[in-house]
């Protein structure tokens, strides 16, 4: 089977640590996305997979074949692990269906029996990413988003193992992104390949992902499935990275924290606070809601204004000023919002996250 | 959309180049070295006394101080005029700019002992520095011209805007910007012409200026010493590896970016016409003036006899056939060489490098005679033929290639590689298939200018060509040694016909490595 | 890629071009004159010659068609054929040297690698021109002689000893090839007539009064009948060469020839000598015996305007005679060392 087991891995720069003791595991056919912010190391995991580093510790292996470890480094032509990197890297004098192709025997480039299979596999290749009639085309000549599917369609083509994917819908506009990624997902589950992305956009790794894996320099943070990460940070880095919080400091008290927000219950993060010590209250926006029904009882809730509104279309940010002062955000579907101006009752209607402060 | 390709992406292999390769390469510069093992042999037979006293010579000194001068010039000004005329043609809107392109790289097509006999023809009191420095330097300026052309061309313009919005002008924004781009390609080319400088024996010759390769031809033709030739010859060789040296250090290059292309400027016609000086100097001095004054004495001479045509197209023949057969051989030993600077360093690669320059620092008449040597010891039965005197034009014009192929080879973004080999290449294969294809424009220039050089070739011709085989060049030459003009017009023109057949393709060749997608 | 479009017709065009050089084959070994049909199975044997294709190939065409013997020529330069045959050693492919000098036929003489030649060759050229030990015979003769600039002066004003050219009595530009073989051989002569001490003092005079350098005598020339140089210390034979080229009457350089007994007029000579591995080629043989028949001296003074160095037979016009040049103190084997005049000449700077 196809899984892809990292332990304890660490790659070295010289110098610079590139990654330090990452361990995950990605199941046959399961889409893992790495998630980290710019120069964390993601990349570098990426590249020790596919054998273009060399481990100073730890293990790789897919299936039952080790793959990599400090004492040796099985090379890359030879561990079936594919490479989408960032910028399709489409071989440019090659056409789309040659590049498509380029793994495909040798042979079987002149013609004969192989050669049928081979343009078969390419024209079965090329219909998959829905390029069929542009396989004549130079790569030149593609759009961004036609050359990504078909560095793809390359990487597919020798049926590898494992699919590492390198930032690959980070080049494109935003439209096509989303579309693209979405398409690139399904196919990637249809086709059941152990799929590995790196990126660093929270949103793409959360809605493609089986699991994601938060890499912060070097340092695995934290590796579950997206509403794990999402919902459950294990740090408050992580909380912060994997979305927006709205962020109030407050005061510990048998299980709820009392902050600008009133008290509010909270699930205390990797320490044990104590009554009455200063913690860090995260919550997510959308776990604010005004609550019109709170506007009576004192004891819930807060008090705010509205003083900004971001609209996003399907859902708006909301800037909301505390009477204590402090202001917060939350975050509502884009049905009858409130105006700027407005007073509410705002409350938080799941419980948030304590953080040491 | 630019990028800036990542600095930190490493390369497939590391740092350690594979065995195989370095095996070639140490191959491919042995056979370089073969004059250098000669050399040493026989400056060695003297003793190591007579060799200082030899150097200590005041006479040996100025010739030092001679070779070295007139490199130094003649390096100093193909550069700033090679990038002059490289930066109009390419930047700035000229009407035909392709033909000025080709007309540029027409000089590399004359040899220099027919540009200094053209010019002495018109102007017999010509001698010294200057006219050997005037032109030698318009003789080798395409040496830089081409390359920082192709380099220009695929520069991105992005830069230079940036230059320009934070305030710099013109110029300073291309000195900031844009040169940095091509330095590379500027560097690589000066490195031919100052070696190209060093070696060269036909034009100081004639005008009469006491180099080192005067010199040692003194010493070969007049005293029949040759250990004295060897001595004086060895400190050629530690010259010239000097301005090897000398280039690696100056030579740093940059990460490849996916370019823009810069849309020439237009400028007004004043202007223009007063540019064409710059452009048209190199091809002027070079070319139009020694072939009017070969055309002169050709109508003069009262021996213009009717032209042998067998015996001129057995000479075609012979040219253009060890030239194609040197281009190659040349191509293939400097393969390894190129391939291996192009992506290793360490001091193992640039004592390969430096060794593989060596046969273009020395005169003819040395590599001539320590093949002699070298095929008399090794391979007698094939002395004579044509066979050691291809494989003297490749140690002799192996540098050419080795410079051009390992920035081709270099240009191809390692990504490429270490995509292809994901998909289940091996590094051979990858490398045969993808780096080979993207380079190969770089390897014609490499063979084009190995050919070029070969058709003009005269000193080593003369001693190692099969008995009764003759070039063109050395038709030409045995002609106006016995000032028989009228018959060697002819053979003068043909060459300069045949030679400037690879110098207008040259010109016309782009820059390696297509833009990545 | 475009260069990928050029490699097949290029090879194509090589190919073809290769066979074409091939085919059009060896010049020197195409007979001159078909109807007198050559003795089958003559031998062949192969030539180094130092002197020139167009003087020289008749000459051979000649000897082939009388005798049947393919020569396999290799021309070039004296010098670097010397330095070739030095090199190539023992191994040398060729069986018989052609020299333009002494110089380089004693620099292979002294190396050993001559054959000696029989006597009936070696000593067909009186004593004085040919080698000492019989290694090389000499073939023809060449005067060292002053060309001058024939509208500047009149021959009447040019002194007729070589010492008066430095010490003050000529005040023109004077030009030589100190590089030059034939140039180191008078000076050679200088210090075998009148001594080391004398040729010192007469080198140290030129240096202080200056001097024109040039490569060879043919440049000496050019710059003479140019008007560009007022006088030159060159070989007689390259006037008359120029002179037929261009016509006698246009020539603005002209010759002066000095006093019998004077360095300055001393006789050089050219040679030929079988190298050590052919001393049993009968074609060999039979071409240095050729060059020094009545034929092949008649063919020289014809075509060079050299002397004929074989008694008997008539010198050229307008030369005068080759005894009133003999120096009867110089040893023409004695120009052979050429090494100290090299050191000499370095020494004071010329080379």
């Amino acid at each position: 089977m196809s899984e892809l087991v990292v332990e304890n891995a660490s790659v070295d720069y010289g110098s610079t640590v590139g990654i330090a003791d990452v361990s995950l595991r990605v199941d046959s056919g399961e889409l893992v996305a790495v998630l980290g912010p710019s120069g964390c190391g993601k990349t570098t995991l990426l590249l020790a997979i596919a054998g273009l580093l060399p481990l100073a510790e730890g293990r790789i292996a897919v299936g039952d074949r080790e793959l990599s470890s400090p004492a040796a480094t099985v090379p890359p032509e030879k561990r079936g692990v594919g490479w989408v990197p960032q910028e399709a890297s489409l071989f440019p004098h090659l056409s789309v269906g040659e590049n498509i192709g380029f793994a495909l025997a040798g042979g079987a480039r002149r013609g004969g029996v192989r050669g049928r299979e081979r343009a078969a596999r390419i024209a079965e290749l090329a219909e998959l990413i829905g390029l069929s009639g542009l396989v004549g085309r130079a790569p030149n000549q593609l759009s961004g988003g036609q050359a990504q599917r078909v560095a793809l369609a390359r990487a597919l083509a020798p049926r590898p193992d494992v699919l590492l994917l390198d930032e690959p819908f980070a080049a494109l506009d935003t439209q096509l992104r989303v579309g693209l990624r979405r398409e690139v997902a399904e196919l990637l589950r249809a086709q059941g390949t152990t799929s590995l992305l790196v990126t660093h956009d929270q949103e793409e790794a959360l809605t493609l992902a089986d699991r994601v894996a938060v890499i912060r320099d070097g340092r695995l943070e934290q590796f579950g499935t997206p509403e794990e990460v999402y919902q459950q940070p294990a740090s408050d880095w992580v909380a912060r990275f994997v979305g927006d919080v709205v962020e109030l400091d407050g005061e510990w008290r048998q299980g709820r924290v009392s902050c600008a927000l009133g008290s509010v219950e909270a699930a205390a993060v990797g320490f044990t606070p104590r009554d009455g010590e200063l913690v860090r209250l995260m919550l997510r926006p959308e776990w604010i809601v005004p609550r019109p029904d709170l506007l009576a009882r004192a004891a819930a809730g807060a008090d705010a204004r509205v003083s900004g509104i971001s609209y996003a279309g399907h859902d708006a940010m909301l800037t909301c000023d505390l009477v204590t002062g402090s202001r917060v955000r939350m975050r509502l579907p884009a049905v009858e919002l409130p105006q700027v101006g407005d007073e509410l009752r705002l409350a938080v209607q799941r419980p948030g996250l304590a953080f040491a402060a | 959309m630019t990028t800036i390709v990542r600095a930190t992406e490493p390369t497939v292999t590391g740092t350690r180049p594979p065995v195989g390769l370095v095996a070639f390469a140490v191959v491919a510069a042995a056979a370089a070295a073969i004059p250098l093992v000669y050399l040493v042999v026989r400056a060695g037979e003297t003793g190591l006394a007579t060799i200082i006293q030899t150097l200590s010579r005041g006479r040996v000194l100025e010739y030092a101080a001679n070779s070295l001068g007139l490199a130094l010039a003649v390096t100093a000004t193909a550069l700033v005029l090679g990038t002059a005329v490289a930066v109009v043609l390419t930047r700035i809107r000229v009407p035909f700019p392709r033909s000025w392109l080709l007309l540029s790289s027409l000089p590399l097509a004359v040899p220099s002992y027919l540009a200094g006999y053209g010019w002495l023809v018109s102007f017999p009191s010509l001698s010294g520095f200057v006219p050997s420095w005037l032109l030698l330097a318009a003789v080798t300026t395409p040496y830089v011209t081409l390359p920082v052309a192709a380099a220009l061309r695929s520069a991105t313009g992005d830069l230079e805007g940036v230059a320009r919005s934070l305030g710099r002008g013109p110029i300073g924004a291309f000195f900031v910007a844009t040169w940095p781009q091509v330095r590379p390609a500027a560097i690589a080319g000066s490195l031919l012409v100052a070696l190209y400088a060093l070696s060269d024996f036909g034009l100081v010759a004639m005008m009469r200026f006491p180099t080192l390769t005067w010199g040692i031809n003194s010493a070969y033709a007049a005293s029949f010493d040759r250990a004295q030739a060897a001595t004086l010859a060895l400190l050629l060789v530690v010259m010239a590896l000097v301005v090897v040296a000398g280039e690696r250090g100056a030579r740093r290059q940059l990460p490849r970016t996916t370019a823009r292309a810069v849309r020439p400027r237009t400028i007004s016609r004043g202007m223009l016409v007063s540019l064409l000086p710059v452009v048209a100097a190199a091809p002027v001095v070079g070319v139009a003036v020694p072939l009017l004054g070969l055309g002169t004495r050709l109508v003069q001479a009262d021996t213009l006899r009717a032209v042998d045509v067998p015996r001129l197209l057995g000479a075609i023949g012979a040219t253009v056939g060890v030239a194609v057969a040197a281009a190659v051989l040349a191509v293939l030993l400097a393969l390894p060489i190129a391939a291996l600077a192009a992506r290793y360093r360490g001091r193992l690669v640039s004592a390969i490098e430096s060794v593989g320059y060596l046969g273009h620092a020395l005169p003819g008449i040395v590599v001539g005679l320590s093949l002699v040597f070298f095929a008399l010891a090794v391979v007698p039965a094939l002395y004579q033929s044509v066979v050691v005197l291809v494989f003297a034009y490749a140690v002799l014009f192996m540098p050419k290639a080795i410079g051009t192929m390992r920035a081709g080879l270099g240009e191809v973004p390692p990504r490429l590689i270490a995509v292809a080999r994901t998909t289940g290449a091996s590094p051979l294969t990858a490398w045969w298939r993808v780096t080979v294809p993207l380079a190969l424009p770089s390897l014609g220039v490499g063979a084009l200018l190995v050919a070029i050089a070969t058709m003009k070739e005269l000193p080593a011709t003369l001693l190692l060509r099969p008995t009764g085989i003759n070039t063109l060049a050395t038709e030409l030459w045995n002609r106006t040694v016995v000032f028989e003009f009228g018959a060697a017009a002819p053979y003068a023109a043909v060459l300069v016909l045949i030679a400037a057949v690879p110098a207008m393709i040259l010109s016309g060749v782009r820059s390696t490595a297509k833009e990545e997608l | 890629m475009r260069a990928r479009r050029f490699l097949a017709p290029a090879a194509l065009t090589a190919a073809i071009a290769l066979m074409a050089g091939c085919a059009t084959g060896d010049p020197s070994t195409d007979p001159v004159d078909p109807t007198t049909a050559p003795p089958a199975d003559a031998g062949s044997f192969t030539l180094y010659s130092g002197r020139d294709e167009a003087l020289v190939q008749p000459l051979i065409d000649q000897f082939t068609a009388e005798t049947g013997i393919a020569v396999e020529v290799r021309y070039g330069n004296t010098a670097e054929l010397g330095a070739l045959l030095l090199e190539e050693g023992e191994a040398t492919p060729a069986d018989v040297f052609l020299s333009q000098d002494a110089g380089a036929l004693g620099a292979l003489s002294a190396a050993d690698l001559f054959a000696p030649l029989p006597d009936d060759i070696a000593g067909a050229v009186p004593q004085g021109f040919t080698s000492t030990d019989g290694s090389w015979v000499g073939v023809t003769g060449r005067a060292r002689v002053v060309v001058y600039d024939g509208e500047r002066f009149t021959e009447a004003e040019l002194p007729n000893e070589i010492d008066d050219y430095v010490d003050g009595d000529f005040a023109g530009s004077l030009g030589i090839a100190p590089g030059n073989a034939s140039f180191q051989s008078f000076v050679t002569a200088y210090r075998v007539i009148d001594g080391e001490g004398d040729a010192e003092e007469w080198l140290s005079d030129l240096d202080a009064r200056g001097y024109e350098v040039f490569e060879n005598n043919r440049a000496i020339l050019a710059a003479t009948n140019d008007g560009v140089l007022d006088a030159g210390l060159i070989n007689h034979y390259y006037w008359f060469a120029q002179a037929a080229e261009v016509g006698a009457d246009n020539m603005r350089a002209q010759l002066k020839f000095l006093e019998a007994g004077d360095p300055g007029s001393i006789v050089n000579v050219t040679g030929a000598g079988i190298l050590a591995g052919s001393a049993e080629n009968e074609a060999a043989l039979a071409f240095v015996e050729y060059l020094v028949s009545e034929e092949g001296q008649r063919y020289f003074v014809e075509q060079t305007f050299e002397y004929p160095l074989v008694p008997g037979i008539d010198a050229p016009e307008g030369l005068p005679s080759l005894e009133s040049l003999v120096n009867p103190e110089l040893d023409l084997s004695d120009l052979d060392d050429l090494a100290t005049t090299q050191e000499l000449l370095a020494r004071l700077g010329f080379i």
